[in-house]
């Protein structure tokens, strides 16, 4: 015990890998900008798989976007805010400084790994790629294969030879993980690594994924819209509503006592698969459209807590050590 | 009364190649497959992507031709070779499919989705079907004031929705739903579930829910049959089948679905599923199976009985 809470605190102390501080991105539309996130911020330390759980639309593909620079040009617009790599700002950098963080010192892992892959070269030519481009010395060949071998693959050379249609999703997404960790960065984004999967194969490449990421000793932005894939791998967690981050918690203290009314909608929303009579509970209503956004509290129309203070927009604030939620029911209290 | 009653099903999908695409071999969807569904009850397929459990549920319903074997819908045997055959069920028996954003005709406004069923089946004529519609969208929880939109203008759960109501406006006995909630968000998934719950018990309808997603299915169904490979390798009662599986292959799904409970992680399942072309032989779960013996190698089991659950194991879990 007294182990684990020396290495909380040796956490604690690290300079972030990724911080995120007030970002805001917004779509240039024929009405004007739509605002897609709000004031987002968060903070990845060392060696934390950090979890950011919402549901579609909510703006955290394109937070995880916005951290490669890879926002789809034109009609996107970072509007304020800074994301900062260690202590370099990202925002600031040079096209051919970016693509030297890429791939170097932030991977990347997507969620269809049949489209992120470019179906008219072989394998190798696209792992090579990687290597070619950061100027990686000799042997790199014998790396490939090393690579393809340790993320779980007998054969590398017919791997290595094979168009990405020979093979199927999970051995994709394999391929994807070893290409993300080639030059051992800092930094993963896996934006919903499994989704395109099945659950078998899924707790195959979710258990790869932690396992290389503890060897290379890394840290994760694991985006998904699957509570208990979070709750499973994840060391803390940032659940995103329409734009916002309305809660950031570690995920022991999630599960048990949710803070957000939408966070405890969701988690009632699983179907619980131990219960002896489950029962399926919804959040009413639809989840809004960026430019659907009202004023105040943009979960209030869904909310069965909200009162005549939710028409003011809340502020992510500090419950707790690492807890923080936007919501008044907490200001009410303090 | 078995509203659907399917013996020794095969769906089989010919491969061609070369220049007179002769046939080289076949796709085996759906492999030797017997399933039933009483009046009144939710019957789910569950199954990894690839198993078959769609191309059952189109089988079923005659809108993928079935290559052998025997269906009979309300008692009454039908002609798989026959298209015509199907026509006179056409109206008891619906489908809702996986993906709204594809199954409703993008140029056509909602009063003309909805309208059409109701007109073709003679459930109202052009004079009152206007009555007809709105009573519909009502049913099912959608403002009448969308009448005259068209599908792009909703959102994933409110197309789901037009989706059912087309599918109930003509009073149908059963209705195959293939993975209704999967294309949606969690929050609105159980909005969809609750509302084909209630409907259900309304309209006394049976469904084939086909699903990958085991914790749904859980909460919804009276039986459930598990799917691999194109064969039913399980088949039990919702309770039995989750608290103690008896083919390994349930089990090993079971296990491996990711819970909020933090002390039980998810179990692996070795390997992918193998190719529905080159079947193995013996037991088609034996090359994942971590129990295999040699005896699974000999040819596929025979459905075994052990109180309410049918499994195809030659060594059933106890």
């Amino acid at each position: 015990m007294r182990h684990l809470i020396r290495n909380r605190s040796s956490i604690l102390n690290r300079q972030p890998v990724l911080t995120v501080k007030d970002l805001t991105i917004a779509f240039e539309t024929e009405e004007g900008l739509v605002e897609i996130t709000d004031k987002v911020s968060f903070e990845i330390l060392p060696g934390e798989i950090f979890g950011l759980v919402g549901e579609s639309g909510c703006g955290k593909t394109i937070t995880a976007l916005s951290i490669l620079r890879l926002l789809p040009q034109p009609g996107t617009k970072i509007t304020s805010g800074s994301i900062f790599l260690k202590d370099r700002n990202i925002l600031s950098l040079s096209y051919e400084q970016m693509r030297s963080v890429r791939g170097k010192e932030i991977g990347m892992i997507f969620q269809e790994p049949a489209a992120a892959l470019n179906p008219l070269l072989p394998v190798k030519k696209q792992l090579m790629e990687l290597f070619d481009y950061h100027k990686f010395p000799d042997d790199k060949e014998k790396r490939v294969a090393e690579l393809l071998h340790r993320v779980g693959f007998p054969d590398p050379q017919r791997i290595l030879a094979s168009y990405p249609h020979e093979l199927s999703g999970g051995m994709l997404q394999r391929v994807m993980i070893a290409i993300a960790l080639m030059l051992s960065p800092s930094l993963i984004i896996a934006d919903e690594p499994t989704t395109a999967l099945d659950v078998t194969v899924q707790a195959q490449i979710m258990e790869l994924l932690i396992e290389m990421q503890r060897e290379i000793d890394t840290s994760i932005l694991f985006i998904t819209h699957n509570l208990s894939l979070i709750a499973q791998y994840a060391n803390r967690l940032a659940v995103m509503y329409a734009g916002r981050i309305v809660e950031e918690n570690d995920l022991d203290s999630f599960i048990n006592n949710p803070l957000h009314p939408y966070s405890r909608g969701l988690i009632e929303a699983l179907p619980d698969l131990n219960s002896e009579n489950p029962q399926l509970k919804s959040i009413p209503g639809q989840v809004p459209q960026p430019k659907d956004y009202s004023f105040g509290c943009r979960f209030r129309e869904r909310c069965n807590k909200a009162f005549e203070l939710c028409t003011d927009k809340p502020e992510l604030m500090s419950t707790g050590d690492t807890q923080k939620v936007a919501c008044f029911l907490y200001k009410k209290e303090l | 009364m078995n509203i659907l009653d399917i013996q020794n099903l095969h769906t089989f999908f010919p491969i061609t190649g070369g220049v007179f695409s002769k046939i080289t071999g076949y796709i085996k969807a759906v492999n030797d497959v017997s399933l039933y569904i009483k009046k009144g009850e939710i019957v789910s397929v569950v199954g990894e992507s690839g198993c078959g459990k769609s191309t059952l549920g189109l089988t079923a319903l005659g809108l993928t031709p079935a290559s052998s074997g025997t269906i009979a819908l309300a008692d009454k045997k039908i002609d798989i070779k026959k298209q015509h055959s199907w026509k006179p069920f056409r109206k008891d028996y619906q489908i809702i499919f996986q993906d709204p954003f594809t199954s409703l005709n993008p140029r056509h406004t909602i009063y003309k989705i909805l309208s059409e069923p109701l007109l073709l089946h003679k459930v109202y004529t052009r004079k009152n079907v206007r009555e007809g519609v709105i009573r519909l969208m009502e049913h099912v929880g959608l403002s009448t004031d969308y009448l005259r939109r068209f599908p792009h203008a909703f959102s994933g759960g409110q197309r789901q929705r037009i989706a059912i109501a087309r599918a109930i406006g003509i009073k149908p006995k059963m209705i195959v739903c293939d993975e209704v909630a999967s294309a949606l968000d969690v929050s609105v998934q159980a909005q969809i579930i609750q509302l084909l719950l209630q409907l259900k018990k309304e309209m006394n309808l049976s469904l084939m829910f086909i699903s990958h997603d085991l914790s749904l299915v859980k909460a919804i169904s009276d039986r459930i049959y598990v799917m691999y490979l194109g064969k039913i390798v399980e088949s039990a009662p919702s309770s039995d089948l989750f608290k103690k599986p008896k083919h390994p292959y349930t089990q090993a799904l079971l296990n491996s679905i990711p819970t909020l409970n933090r002390n039980k992680k998810p179990a692996i399942l070795s390997g992918e599923v193998p190719s529905p072309i080159n079947l193995p032989s013996g037991c088609v779960f034996k090359s994942r199976c971590k129990y295999a013996k040699e005896e699974c190698d000999r040819k596929h089991p025979e459905f075994s009985t052990i109180g309410d659950t049918h499994v195809a194991c030659y060594f059933p879990l106890s």
